[in-house]
């Protein structure tokens, strides 16, 4: 049941982050290419939390790695965000 | 673990600061996505707070991935309800 | 002044204020147009424009190749990039009259639309999210 609502929250992730992208493709604007990294490593993280919690047996935790790619994806954002929101 | 503590209060605080860009691009533009992404963000950063704070298990917990559903959903409904008013 | 503008059609000066809002990202960006307006059909590198503006090259060739891919102005990529401004619609001939003539008239309003509107960024986000690209 949890497994499948991160499973949503990676598919969420992956459409803001593909939308974004081609935002960027079109328009040029750097705050698109960070915050779009960033979401597609939202994405990343939700389909590691997808597999720790479901298909990968307890001895493999993938804990630290999805603390890792949140982490630096919401740096990304902020980067984007602070240098090239105005 | 400290490395637990750490990582959460650095994306909670990470979220926060993206919430509130984003409460800020929606009061210059009123556009309601901005809104939802600000509202998401900040209920990561509480949720996570929480979850350390009351030294409960981030994800497979039972209101914790309810919370982040809502989040998810309410995303989805604000992209959706956006492209409805554009046509 | 103020009488001045109130006799002018108003139907032009909502299109001059819708246009603005659409697609003008900043002031540099309003006078590179208008300048390719004025210049018409004569194209211009991004570095006469930029001399014109009195901006940097960078700032010239940035704010031409926004011009371009939001289809305001046509370019010509010979052995120097230039740009010009198309003369063959001519409704749009019209707004950018209704445009160059309300800009000499009332430059601190439009300017203030112009800063009063949210970062291209920003707007680009928003526009992303966006299914249908009719607009922009």
């Amino acid at each position: 049941m949890a497994a499948a609502v991160y499973l949503l929250g990676m598919f969420v992730a992956l459409a803001c982050g593909v939308l974004l992208a081609r935002g960027f493709k079109r328009s040029r604007q750097r705050l698109l290419l960070w915050s779009s990294i960033c979401f597609l490593g939202l994405a990343l993280s939700g389909a590691l939390t997808f597999l720790d919690l479901s298909l990968l047996p307890p001895t493999i935790d993938l804990h630290l790695l999805r603390r890792a790619v949140t982490a630096v994806s919401m740096l990304v954002l902020l980067y984007g965000l602070v240098w090239d929101s105005e | 673990m400290l490395i637990e503590g750490f990582s959460q209060g650095f994306v909670a605080t990470a979220s926060l600061v993206a919430a509130m860009f984003f409460l800020r691009f929606w009061t210059r533009t009123r556009d309601f996505l901005f809104l939802a992404f600000a509202i998401a963000f900040a209920a990561e950063a509480i949720t996570r707070t929480i979850t350390v704070v009351e030294g409960i298990p981030d994800t497979n917990y039972s209101w914790v991935y309810v919370e982040r559903l809502c989040e998810y959903l309410f995303i989805l409904v604000a992209i959706l309800r956006k492209n409805r008013k554009t046509s | 002044m103020q009488d001045e503008s109130l006799s002018v059609d108003r139907g032009d000066s909502v299109g001059v204020d819708r246009f603005i809002v659409d697609e003008i990202d900043s002031v540099p960006h309003l006078e590179a147009l208008l300048l390719l307006w004025r210049s018409a059909p004569r194209p211009l590198t991004a570095a006469q424009i930029a001399k014109q503006l009195y901006i940097s090259h960078g700032q010239g060739a940035a704010i031409a190749e926004d011009l371009h891919r939001r289809g305001l102005i046509g370019s010509e990529h010979n052995s120097a990039a230039t740009f010009f401004y198309d003369t063959q619609n001519e409704s749009r001939n019209r707004l950018m009259e209704a445009v160059d003539a309300t800009y000499r008239r009332e430059l601190i309003r439009i300017s203030g639309i112009i800063h009063s509107k949210p970062s291209p960024g920003v707007r680009a986000f928003a526009d992303a999210f966006r299914f249908r690209k009719d607009k922009d």
